[in-house]
């Protein structure tokens, strides 16, 4: 139900360019989207983040209309989309395989959009131009689509989506079908051209690094509903569930029960005696107490940390830049500690280290019913 | 995709090969030396007096019309049912496939006999358009051309749908999708995007139908009866009540022509200049 939407004279505050409120969608018995609202802002960047099976590329469809929400209602720019069919929506989308027209040039699918418009010739011309000008494709314009590779396929598919000029451009995995590589070039690339054309884009991606890398704010989702909406910083450093904390990169984590609150720090006692922590819960909680495995030191020194531990080095992982240290733990619980290459010394398996992290630094979940 | 193969692979088709040589290609020479072969020696004039004889160009006229009329009507009736097989799911799709091609086990001397009893005045097509008040009378479709190609594309209306259907299931949703989002509106999706790219199928199909209802003979035989002569219908009738060799070789030369022609261009269509491979 459109709840007091429809208005069409008002504008939208900025914050509002494509208001998605109370869209659920079921198919059969499973609900994939439930109530779901979302906000985007004019000219920003968001990504949809989730694993599969979210609900993440259904809502996007529902928003490009190409899927009937149950209910809910969706606003771009003052108009009500909810009844729209896609071809008057003037969403543009990027499909994951790309979807480009195999009995048409290079040219002719990034003309089609102009031409289902009806666009007269020269500026259809201009404007296919300029399109593969943007992706830099234009000595491409009179290939067969067959007769490219992936990358120039994905940078077409982007070209056809942006020759409409559309209102709202929607992304579906579009770099997940290249490899590593190319992919993290691609990903600077398209955020650069989104940028400069001032474009309002989604991305729906599963990939955490190109979420965090595209977009101005992420929503992590999971089962059918946002779990955390905030910029990419905020998305890592102050997640707002243990979901969106071990969705989002790598993190020690203990279970724990509270025993202790002193003003805005809780002390809970784990697997490694009491932890401190920046959080709310109440007394007798049980929590689950994380901390980012860069925020932990190893060695001696650091006198002013609030949380220490000895810990037994399970597995050390070199990774060019870092080193990833995997300690033991108890079963449920995960304790990995990030260095930069060269500062530890030759540590291997079963070395006990000196571990320390600030409470500052130190994350707190309350957990709530039973086990 | 289009690599060498090896001489060796090639003989997996000398079977076939060497059968259609005895079965099909020796008779077919013969059949071209009768229509060329006079008491005096090599003349075309087996092809001369079918052509110069207005009974001739009826005839050719009469398979000519016939065919293209059937395969219009199994066209324009056939691909909405591939459309409705694609999109149709499980038992439904069962259903369709299960009731287009089991006629096909039904011999067409056997659905053309069927047809003549449908089509007589008093026939059941004639008591439902009467009934329903579509016609005052019963109409004669027994013997009239528009009888003929009811019949017609009820026998080859599968070898229209199939071609069609096999192709259409394989494009892949997405490009539609993103037609729509391109603002793309159905109609326009349709003509730029399904037809195009189920062409291959399209042209298949044409080829198919065409080729069967330009020589078909016991149809015709049945519906229309003597009156009315196709190219294959003089066929038969040059040799087995004629007797007459030159016109009946010189008749099937001229359609086989027709057959050739319909084959190469259909594969010079398939193989239109826009590419239609999947990459």
């Amino acid at each position: 139900m459109g709840q007091g939407y429809g208005g069409l004279s008002e504008a939208p505050p900025a914050s509002r360019y494509l208001d998605v409120a109370g869209v659920g969608k079921r198919f059969r018995d499973t609900v994939v989207i439930q109530g779901l609202d979302l906000a985007v802002g004019a000219g920003e960047l968001i990504s949809l983040l989730g694993p599969s099976g979210c609900g993440k590329t259904t809502l996007l469809r529902i928003i490009a209309g190409l899927l009937t929400a149950d209910r809910g209602a969706i606003q771009l720019d003052g108009l009500d989309l909810t009844r729209l069919p896609a071809h008057r929506r003037n969403v543009g989308v990027v499909f994951q395989n790309y979807a480009l027209f195999p009995h048409l040039t290079v040219a002719d699918n990034v003309a089609f959009g102009l031409r289902a418009r009806r666009r007269p010739g020269p500026e259809v011309e201009a404007a296919v131009a300029h399109a593969l000008a943007l992706v830099q494709l234009g000595e491409y314009a009179h290939r067969p689509i067959g007769a490219l590779s992936g990358g120039q396929q994905q940078r077409v598919a982007v070209a056809r989506a942006l020759a409409v000029k559309p209102r709202l451009l929607l992304l579906d995995e579009p770099l997940s079908a290249l490899d590593r590589k190319l992919r993290e070039t691609m990903q600077i690339e398209l955020r650069h051209l989104l940028r400069n054309l001032g474009i309002t884009a989604i991305f729906v991606t599963h990939d955490q690094d190109e979420a965090l890398v595209m977009s101005d704010r992420v929503a992590v989702m999971n089962a059918g509903r946002i779990e955390q909406l905030g910029s990419p910083t905020e998305i890592y450093h102050r997640p707002a569930t243990p979901f969106v904390l071990d969705f989002v990169g790598l993190s020690s984590r203990f279970h724990g029960e509270v025993v202790g609150v002193e003003g805005d720090e809780v002390v809970a006692h784990t697997a490694l005696g009491p932890l401190r922590a920046r959080g709310r819960a109440p007394v007798g909680a049980r929590v689950l107490v994380a901390v980012r495995p860069e925020r932990i030191g190893v060695g001696p020194g650091g006198e002013g940390s609030a949380n220490r531990a000895q810990l037994t080095v399970r597995d050390a992982v070199f990774l060019g830049s870092k080193l990833l240290l995997h300690f033991d733990a108890p079963a449920g619980d995960r304790a990995v500690a990030e260095l930069p290459t060269g500062t530890g010394a030759a540590l291997s398996p079963g070395d006990v280290v000196a571990a320390r992290w600030s409470a500052a630094d130190t994350l707190v979940f309350q957990l709530g019913g039973p086990l | 995709m289009r690599g060498r193969r090896p001489a060796a692979v090639s003989l997996l088709a000398a079977p076939a090969a060497v059968y259609l040589l005895v079965a099909f290609a020796a008779p077919l020479l013969v059949l071209l030396a009768t229509s060329v072969v006079t008491p005096t020696g090599l003349s075309a004039t087996g092809y001369v007096r079918f052509l110069s004889d207005p009974f001739g160009w009826k005839v050719l006229a009469n398979s000519l019309r016939a065919a293209a009329l059937t395969t219009t009507i199994c066209l324009l009736v056939g691909y909405p049912v591939a459309v409705a097989l694609v999109r149709a799911r499980g038992a439904v799709q069962s259903l369709l496939l299960v009731s287009l091609i089991l006629p096909l086990s039904v011999g067409a001397v056997v659905k053309a006999f069927a047809w003549t009893i449908l089509l007589r005045s008093d026939g059941l097509v004639n008591q439902i358009l009467v009934l329903t008040g579509l016609t005052a009378e019963p109409v004669r479709l027994l013997f009239t051309e528009s009888g003929l190609v009811l019949g017609a594309v009820n026998i080859f209306l599968a070898f229209m749908v199939l071609p069609i259907y096999s192709v259409l299931r394989q494009v892949d949703p997405s490009l539609l999708a993103a037609a729509a989002t391109l603002g793309s509106g159905p109609l326009h999706r349709f003509l730029h995007v399904t037809l195009p790219l189920t062409m291959p199928g399209v042209v298949a199909g044409v080829a198919f139908v065409f080729s069967m209802s330009v020589s078909m003979y016991v149809i015709p035989t049945l519906l229309m009866g003597d009156r009315y002569q196709t190219l294959s219908t003089l066929i038969a009738r040059s040799y087995l009540f004629m007797r007459d060799r030159s016109l009946g070789s010189t008749v099937a030369v001229v359609l086989l022509a027709i057959a050739v022609v319909v084959v190469v261009l259909s594969g010079l269509l398939a193989r239109s200049p826009r590419r239609t491979a999947v990459s």
